[in-house]
């Protein structure tokens, strides 16, 4: 033996035996160490999805949930960007405006909006008649030359004056009227130059109407 | 007080360009910008380094005002277009937006109004938005406030209302076709009214000196005034009558 040699890493102690001999002889398990782990390889089944839907939700914080729900994250982004770069105002989607389902009190006050507008026109078409007749009593001008001139009876030759005075309005000469063209307009259904309606027309209506009263 | 003041300076500046004419490169642009409507100048604002030309424009049954502003350069642009001062939004900050608005409003008032018109308002003013709350306000007790279509539009956007496609519109909507303009042209005056019962817009009509018109069917009126602009249709709600209003800009009488 030499004696510069280590004997202590040399292997004198029993022979160890081997795990499955001893299982075989002794029906002992052999130890698993920490290191070396078994791990069964795992088969791919079809999940069922009665089972895998209330896990999905249930474990959305862990990085698996995380990295399914991106996609969706990235959708709605990118939807939210396009209807917020849209600058366009709809006129059916205003914002602050819901669904455009007016209730009946709603109509009936367009209703009466819309009624409104049509009798203004009524309105204006009464005053605009009343101004050409006359100018209208309670306009600032009239109340300046301090005459009424809407009035007529006994302060009609006043009026007429005061009107005429207003508007630096002169009788004309005879010369003057030579001169002038005779304008010779129908302006309204009143006027005595043509009749309204055709004497044979008249006349057959007359007689239609005592044919059926003798009737 | 430092904003009254600023004003007052622009305007001290502003006035003695008041009266300026109107030079042929500012004429022949409007002439480029504007084929359609008639256009009355009437004066040049003077606000360093830009200058600003008020025109009264007059389209069919409406009329405005419009800015036509020329840089230092003098490159000429549409600055701001629309059926009232009140509204208008010129590319400016506000004190200086003040000062020339003032100075329009002075240029404006030059002239006297027809017999029987309030001397309240301009005579480029339509007065759409106060014919329109003549019969709003009776009812509804909302009031538009504002002349200019930009300015009803906004206002009819911020009230409590539907907002409907304008073919779909019922009666009693409140149409609006807001002025449109671009910096090179063209300028489209825009145009409001109240559809009623028999499908036919009624409305202001500035060249009958702002008088309640028909304007023919809805169809009619949309090719008219909404072939080139967009147009919104509105219902007031029935709950705006609970709400508190100020008053309208309605003539005194009404």
């Amino acid at each position: 033996m030499n004696p510069n040699s280590d004997f202590r890493n040399l292997p004198l102690g029993p022979k160890p035996v081997p795990r499955m001999h001893s299982q075989h002889l002794f029906g002992v398990q052999p130890r698993h160490l920490r290191g070396n782990k078994f791990v069964p390889p795992q088969v791919e089944t079809r999940p069922r999805l009665t089972r895998q839907i209330p896990k999905l939700l249930r474990e959305t914080s862990e990085s698996g949930m995380k990295a399914r729900a991106i996609p969706w994250m990235i959708a709605a982004l990118a939807a939210l960007l396009v209807s917020a770069c849209d600058e366009s105002p709809e006129p059916g989607t205003l914002p602050g405006s819901p669904a455009p389902t007016p209730t009946d009190a709603d109509l009936a006050l367009g209703n009466q909006i819309a009624g409104a507008a049509v009798g203004q026109i009524a309105a204006t078409s009464e005053s605009s008649r009343l101004a050409f007749a006359g100018p209208a009593a309670t306009t600032a001008d009239s109340m300046q030359t301090g005459a009424a001139l809407s009035e007529l009876g006994g302060n009609a030759v006043a009026n007429q004056q005061a009107f005429r005075e207003r508007f630096g309005l002169e009788t004309p000469t005879p010369d003057q009227l030579a001169t002038w063209q005779s304008y010779d307009a129908r302006l309204t259904a009143y006027s005595n130059k043509d009749a309204d309606w055709p004497v044979s027309l008249c006349t057959l209506a007359v007689v239609l109407t005592k044919q059926a009263a003798s009737n | 007080m430092c904003s009254c003041s600023s004003c007052l300076f622009w305007i001290l500046c502003l006035l003695p360009g008041l009266a300026a004419a109107l030079p042929p490169a500012v004429r022949d642009f409007v002439r480029q910008a504007i084929p359609d409507g008639l256009t009355e100048y009437r004066g040049r604002i003077l606000s360093a380094p830009d200058s600003y030309y008020l025109f009264i424009l007059r389209q069919q049954s409406r009329s405005g005002v419009m800015f036509i502003r020329q840089n230092l350069p003098g490159d000429l642009s549409i600055a701001g277009a629309d059926t009232s001062l009140t509204s208008i939004k010129l590319p400016v900050d506000h004190d200086r937006q003040a000062a020339i608005l003032n100075s329009a409003r002075a240029l404006l008032q030059a002239d006297r109004h027809s017999v029987g018109s309030p001397r309240s308002h301009l005579a480029a003013d339509p007065q759409v938005g106060m014919a329109l709350d003549r019969i709003l306000y009776p009812i509804t007790g909302f009031s538009l406030q504002t002349n200019g279509t930009l300015d009803i539009l906004r206002r009819l956007q911020e009230a409590n209302t539907f907002s409907f496609e304008p073919w779909k519109a019922p009666e009693g909507s409140i149409l609006i076709c807001p002025t449109r303009f671009a910096p090179a042209g063209l300028v489209e005056l825009g145009h409001a009214g109240i559809l009623a019962h028999d499908r036919c817009v009624y409305a202001a009509d500035a060249s009958r000196n702002g008088a309640w018109s028909r304007f023919g069917t809805l169809n009619q009126w949309l090719e008219k005034f909404g072939s080139g602009n967009r147009v919104y249709a509105f219902l007031l709600r029935a709950s705006v009558l609970e709400q508190q209003h100020t008053r309208p800009l309605l003539p005194q009488g009404h």
